[in-house]
């Protein structure tokens, strides 16, 4: 499990990304595919996962609807039409942010091999 | 595996109970740890454990942090939405508290405001003049013989002209006349009374600001014979026809004239101590024969200087001693002096002689300020005291919070934000009120007041000011108690009532009850005060009496009293039991003079005497009985000053022993002798206000008919006749002159016009300021009670009776009252005293007058309480018990 220091900045573009591909998802569903797909490597904080939704619901990244399942209500999550281009938009970044980590650290540690 | 519906409420309620109130967090949050509970039990685990472990990560985080971080990322509007959401449901859940801290509140801000309205209007008197802070009006004072002086608020017409002529800090001046009864004034063939009339130099409307609407400010009143009129004067007179150019005839004391319109102007707003209805030039007045040859003569004149930006006012009426010696003529054995008065200060400070209307009284204004801020100070303490015992309820809550990692200042702006909403609610509960009432209040307290005045900005935002600032604080502090709670302390049930500002709300209930039982101690003092004044034997009889106003113009000249035209016609004709003429009646002032001695004395030229004229009718007409001598005789006493009737008061002033002595004793009047020939009871010529005071009746001449006082048979259907023949009868005789009337027994009440009003106002305030009080009794005992329910099962179970119980917890509050009672005696005593010292007569303070208020208090109070404790006490213990 990666320190959470590393992961923080990371949480919202995880998320668009899942949605992105998932079309809609409610929260639950969310942690666990996180946890599922990186073999319990990340785990999405239960707390900051909720604000996290509410904000991009706020900031209109997201849109949300409720389904009655039994007694209680389900709220699934989906991207809007902004929600889809910031998604494209933060995973680029985020790629571009590897790269420039690559750059950063790899060639120090390829000195220290030679 | 599904999860049971009381399962999911189980989770739903949990959540909510630690905090999770926003709902579309909880909604998220129920489904997530519905989810990962259902799988846990697929794994085998119990319901409970499985919920255990689910919600741990979020205990983690907080979950609390995790409601506020949620809210906090919405934007504002939601966030108040929100808010009001809470406030709503806090408010609804608890009913019976927020009712009273609300109705408390509001019927506290809507007396504040009431009261704010008519200080601010009594305030706003004479502000409306551009310059109203330079311009100052001269008054003079008057000392004859070393006697009483004699201040009025007019002096002798060339004054303020002569001021300016003499000194350059001087910026302008204006002299006004002011007409103090009705004129007649004739266009074409009607005729019209006409009151508030007045003359004006020239630069009347430039100097003062009565909006001009037709005619030049500069010029209307430049000319001899001219004359503005104000706007209802206009449609009076001239329907809606253009007034400018026409002619009027005025016809007054001094004057016949014809007069032009040249102007028409605004009415004159009622914020101000001159409210003219027509302006003459005083270009047609000043230059009679009369008037000049007697300018230093008579004092009657409203003189008004504006001094320059930046003269001293106090300096400048330094100088004014100096002009006095230049100017005003000498005359033997009287000084003048002059001084200044800031135009503003005349409605509430000014009180002398020759007012143009009776004027305000700051003492009494700024007294019903002090009773409103009382109210609205009980009512805070109000909310304070059930805010802080609300406290124990809400620690639990304010615990759990805590400990879920709330942090106190979130907490303290939480409390702020409903403590702020329940004041708005308050707020428009009292603007709702003010609306309703004020008008009510006023109409019954007989105070008129001009609606459209004070709408000011300036009176709004101030009273915003103070609303926010009363709401803050009275909120600041309950919350920051109730912040303050240590979670450990709370949830193992350690803090205990007693330790919860118990003391502070002790305190409070004591400040107000002290406070409302002095007032209604002050209230009932002014009222048996009034009520004795009013009730007391005058020494005359006033009922029945019509007085009607003496003519002013073309008076009949006739010789002695016997003949009086319209006396002997109104008698005659029916209309009338007595009638008399007289310089004045009772409630109206007479003139005042010294230098009155027994002959041969040295001692007493000082001592100042009531002097009136009045005919040889005037004792039986009024009633008033003679102690030893005779009365006057029409055809014996026809030359004014030789002979006099005296009053006991005059008799042994003059150092006669007894009625007797005085009959046939001689005194003086500077030097010429009287003869004393009758010596009458006391009666009050005045209300009790003032004392009786000396009294010299002389017989009346042509000259000083001022008022006839008629003797009419009692009766609704016999007025009516009666007034109309009499009205027949004056017409006939005074063919020119307006048909004044007004009743003798109203018109002398009318003295205690501005004290009833007082007494009214305060009546109704401490009603109220009594009834907030009890409110938050009702609050706070109930809270008490409840607090204390199972304390009673226990007693009841343990054979206690319901009077017992009821006695146990009605003692607890009784004793405050009591204890509020004795604090309360001494500041009403002291407060009832100092009021009651400006009355010459004073209704004795007998000891249950005290002590009345207090019991009524004490009655309600026990009432309010007994209210919620009979009811607890009454009720099956088993029911109370059987649920712990």
């Amino acid at each position: 499990m990666y320190p959470s220091q590393l992961l923080k900045g990371t949480f919202q573009t995880i998320i668009l990304k899942l949605l992105k591909e998932h079309k809609r998802m409610y929260g639950y569903e969310i942690s666990q595919m996180v946890k599922e797909q990186t073999e319990g490597e990340i785990q999405l904080p239960e707390g900051s996962l909720y604000p996290i939704l509410h904000k991009m619901a706020e900031e209109g990244l997201v849109k949300m609807e409720k389904e009655a399942i039994g007694k209680r209500v389900r709220r699934y999550y989906s991207l809007t039409k902004t929600g889809n281009s910031e998604a494209k938009f933060k995973v680029e970044e985020f790629e571009r942010f590897i790269g420039t980590m690559r750059r950063l650290l790899l060639p120090k540690i390829s000195g220290g091999e030679a | 595996m599904k999860l049971k519906n009381s399962q999911i409420d189980f989770i739903e309620q949990d959540l909510r109970d630690k905090g999770i109130l926003f709902d579309d967090l909880r909604e998220d949050l129920v489904d997530h740890i519905c989810c990962e509970v259902e799988q846990k039990m697929e794994k085998g685990m119990t319901f409970m454990d499985a919920y255990l472990e689910a919600v741990q990560p979020f205990k983690k985080d907080g979950l609390l942090e995790l409601n506020e971080e949620a809210t906090s990322f919405l934007n504002s509007v939601t966030m108040i939405r929100s808010y009001i959401k809470l406030t709503i449901r806090n408010i609804l859940k608890h009913k019976v508290f927020s009712g009273i801290n609300i109705l408390g509140l509001s019927l506290g801000m809507a007396a504040c405001f009431i009261i704010l309205q008519y200080v601010n209007y009594e305030l706003s008197f004479d502000r409306f003049h551009p310059h109203s802070t330079s311009v100052y009006r001269i008054t003079n004072n008057t000392i004859r013989d070393g006697g009483e002086s004699f201040h009025t608020a007019t002096t002798f017409l060339p004054v303020a002209q002569r001021i300016k002529e003499e000194y350059p800090e001087v910026a302008d001046y204006n002299r006004l006349y002011f007409l103090d009864r009705h004129a007649v004034v004739s266009y074409e063939d009607r005729k019209f009374e006409q009151e508030a009339v007045l003359y004006a130099d020239a630069n009347f409307f430039q100097f003062f600001s009565y909006g001009l609407i037709k005619g030049n400010a500069s010029d209307v009143l430049q000319s001899v014979n001219s004359v503005a009129l104000s706007e209802s004067t206009v449609l009076k007179y001239f329907d809606n026809n253009d007034p400018i150019g026409k002619l009027i005839k005025l016809s007054e004391e001094f004057n016949d004239l014809t007069l032009m319109v040249t102007g028409v102007f605004k009415d004159p707003p009622a914020n101000s101590h001159l409210k003219p209805q027509m302006v003459v030039s005083m270009s047609s007045y000043e230059n009679l024969p009369d008037v000049r040859e007697n300018e230093w003569n008579w004092p009657f004149y409203m003189n008004y200087v504006r001094l320059q930006n930046g003269a001293d006012p106090v300096d400048f009426e330094k100088k004014l001693p100096g002009f006095v010696t230049k100017y005003i003529p000498q005359r033997d054995e009287t000084i003048y002096s002059l001084s200044l008065q800031p135009l503003e200060d005349i409605h509430l400070y000014s009180n002398l002689e020759y007012e143009i209307e009776p004027n305000g009284n700051a003492q009494l204004v700024f007294l019903l300020l002090g009773v409103a801020l009382l109210t609205l100070v009980i009512a805070y303490a109000n909310y304070i005291n059930l805010s802080t015992a609300r406290s124990l309820d809400r620690a639990k809550e304010v615990g759990i919070r805590k400990a879920l990692g709330s942090k106190r200042m979130g907490l303290v702006k939480q409390f702020l934000a409903e403590a702020m909403a329940v004041n708005v609610l308050a707020l428009l509960l009292a603007v709702a009120l003010v609306k309703m009432f004020m008008l009510l209040l006023f109409s019954y307290a007989g105070i008129a007041i001009d609606l459209t005045i004070y709408s000011g900005f300036m009176f709004w935002s101030g009273l915003g000011i103070v609303f926010l600032m009363g709401a803050l604080l009275s909120s600041l502090y309950p919350a920051f108690v109730l912040s303050s709670f240590q979670p450990i302390a709370v949830l193992r049930g350690k803090l205990s009532y007693n330790v919860s500002g118990q003391f502070l709300r002790r305190l409070l209930v004591l400040f107000q009850f002290t406070t409302s039982i002095s007032l209604m101690i002050a209230a009932y003092a002014i009222y048996s005060q009034i009520q004795f004044m009013r009730d007391q034997p005058l020494g005359m009889e006033i009922d029945n009496l019509l007085v009607v106003k003496g003519p002013r113009v073309n008076v009949i000249q006739q010789s002695g009293t016997t003949q009086d035209p319209f006396i002997l016609q109104t008698i005659e004709s029916g209309a009338a039991i007595q009638a008399s003429v007289s310089s004045s009646v009772p409630g109206i002032w007479t003139s005042r003079i010294s230098g009155i001695v027994r002959q041969g004395a040295q001692d007493g030229k000082n001592n100042a005497f009531n002097v009136m004229g009045v005919d040889e009718r005037y004792m039986e007409t009024y009633q008033i009985e003679l102690l030893a001598g005779r009365n006057f005789q029409a055809s014996v006493d026809t030359v004014a000053f030789s002979v006099m009737v005296i009053n006991e008061s005059a008799s042994s002033l003059l150092g006669f022993s007894s009625p007797e002595e005085a009959i046939n004793a001689r005194i003086t009047f500077r030097g010429r002798p009287i003869d004393v020939i009758g010596v009458i009871k006391n009666y009050h010529h005045y209300s009790l206000k003032t004392a009786i005071d000396p009294l010299l009746l002389y017989p009346i001449g042509d000259g000083s008919k001022e008022y006839y006082t008629i003797r009419i048979p009692s009766g609704t259907e016999q007025l009516e006749r009666s007034l109309a023949n009499i009205e027949s009868n004056w017409k006939s005789v005074y063919p020119d002159n307006p048909f004044e009337y007004f009743f003798l027994d109203s018109s002398f009440d009318a003295q205690y016009k501005s004290d009833l009003q007082f007494e009214k106002i305060f009546t109704a305030f401490s009603l109220l300021a009594v009834f907030i009080a009890c409110l938050g009794l009702y609050g706070l005992a109930s809270f008490v009670t409840m607090k204390r329910t199972k304390e009673i099962g226990i007693r009841k179970v343990l054979g206690s009776s319901v009077k017992g119980i009821v006695m146990l917890l009605l003692s607890d509050f009784s004793k405050l009252v009591l204890i509020a009672g004795l604090v309360a005696i001494p500041i009403a005593y002291i407060a009832v005293d100092n009021w009651q010292s400006q009355f010459a007569f004073q209704n004795d303070i007998v000891w249950w007058m005290y002590l009345l208020p207090i019991a009524i208090v004490l009655f309600i109070a026990m009432l309010t309480i007994s209210v919620e404790t009979i009811k607890v006490a009454l009720t099956n213990p088993v029911k109370i018990l059987k649920y712990d």
